[in-house]
């Protein structure tokens, strides 16, 4: 019977293509995203990047601080596009969420104790940034009133996340 | 006479190779980023607020202000070095219902004009009416922050976002 090696020589080459166009591909930014179907960023040429931060979710069913979930959100339809969401009316105080600035105050003292507690002189000081990652249908009669209290928890920084389109590039 | 030495078949050994790629190539899928993210810098707008650090304004500010509303953008202007007041509305073609409805280009155009007018001036206040969606009120930011030229890049209009209740606001 007659015995040959198999030719891995074309396989090499394919594996090498994949590896280059996944070195390309990896992920260089430190803040964690994650992926939502309740979650569709808008679109924008911006070339800022992602810091880390504290990141505060608003999703189409509710809204999260770093990954705790803080509100539910009521009024979601697909037939109306989303236009239909707002805060359920016990969750505001006037222009204010209560639970939200609870959860923001306490992010924010917390960053504060730590940048107390670090020794040396260049200790990092409370920036004052969150990460806002809003769905791209959620009204602005939602929004409003996250910025407000984020504001009024001493965080002044706000950076909207979204895809970045080819535009810039 | 010489001999000529033998030829041997060398040929390379690429399976340890192929090992180290069959591990590799896992890793990097697991960390691979299909989809890019970017961010914009805004902050709801406050009555006494300071400018942030890096973004002096050396000229009295203009009152430049966008309006969104579900007719269309308005654009006013309220003062200035020359006490000038503007106010124009640029309405959607049809129905706006869609981001793209939006007279982007327009007010883009009437923009660029302002920053030629008062190059000094930083800051753009964005009133957005309760039921205007998330995703308009990211695409004005990007048109007041910058303008987009087909040639020499963008170029830097209004860097200081301020958002402010608009239209129907409480």
């Amino acid at each position: 019977m007659p015995t040959g090696d198999l030719n891995i020589t074309s396989m090499m080459d394919m594996f090498t293509i994949i590896l280059v166009f996944l070195l390309m591909s990896f992920a260089t930014t430190d803040a964690q995203i994650t992926p939502n179907p309740q979650l569709v960023l808008p679109s924008s040429a911006s070339n800022d990047t992602v810091e880390v931060a504290v990141a505060l979710v608003v999703q189409r069913d509710q809204l999260r601080v770093d990954g705790l979930p803080i509100l539910p959100l009521v009024g979601a339809s697909a037939a109306d596009g989303g236009a239909g969401l707002r805060l359920p009316d016990s969750a505001l105080e006037g222009s204010r969420i209560p639970a939200l600035f609870r959860a923001l105050s306490e992010k924010a003292d917390a960053a504060r104790a730590l940048a107390q507690g670090a020794p040396g002189a260049d200790r990092p000081a409370f920036s004052g940034k969150l990460l806002l990652q809003i769905d791209k249908d959620v009204p602005f009669s939602v929004v409003r009133p996250i910025l407000t209290t984020a504001g009024e928890a001493g965080f002044d920084d706000v950076r909207f996340v979204t895809y970045r389109s080819g535009a810039s590039r | 006479m010489a001999r000529r030495p033998m030829e041997q078949n060398t040929e390379l050994n690429l399976i340890p190779v192929m090992n180290l790629m069959s591990v590799t190539i896992p890793f990097l899928v697991m960390g691979a980023q299909f989809v890019e993210y970017s961010s914009l810098q805004g902050a709801m707008a406050r009555i006494g607020a300071r400018p942030e650090a890096g973004i002096e304004s050396p000229a009295p500010p203009i009152g430049l202000q966008v309006t969104i509303t579900a007719e269309g953008l308005g654009l006013s202007v309220s003062g200035g070095a020359a006490g000038e007041a503007e106010r124009v509305l640029l309405p959607c073609a049809g129905p706006c219902s869609s981001v793209d409805a939006y007279d982007w280009a327009g007010l883009g155009r009437r923009l660029a004009t302002l920053k030629d007018q008062h190059p000094d001036e930083l800051t753009a206040v964005i009133a957005p009416g309760e039921d205007i969606r998330y995703e308009v009120l990211i695409r004005a930011m990007e048109v007041c922050r910058e303008e987009r030229r087909a040639q020499g890049g963008p170029r830097v209009l209004f860097p200081r976002v301020l958002i402010a209740p608009g239209p129907g606001s409480l």
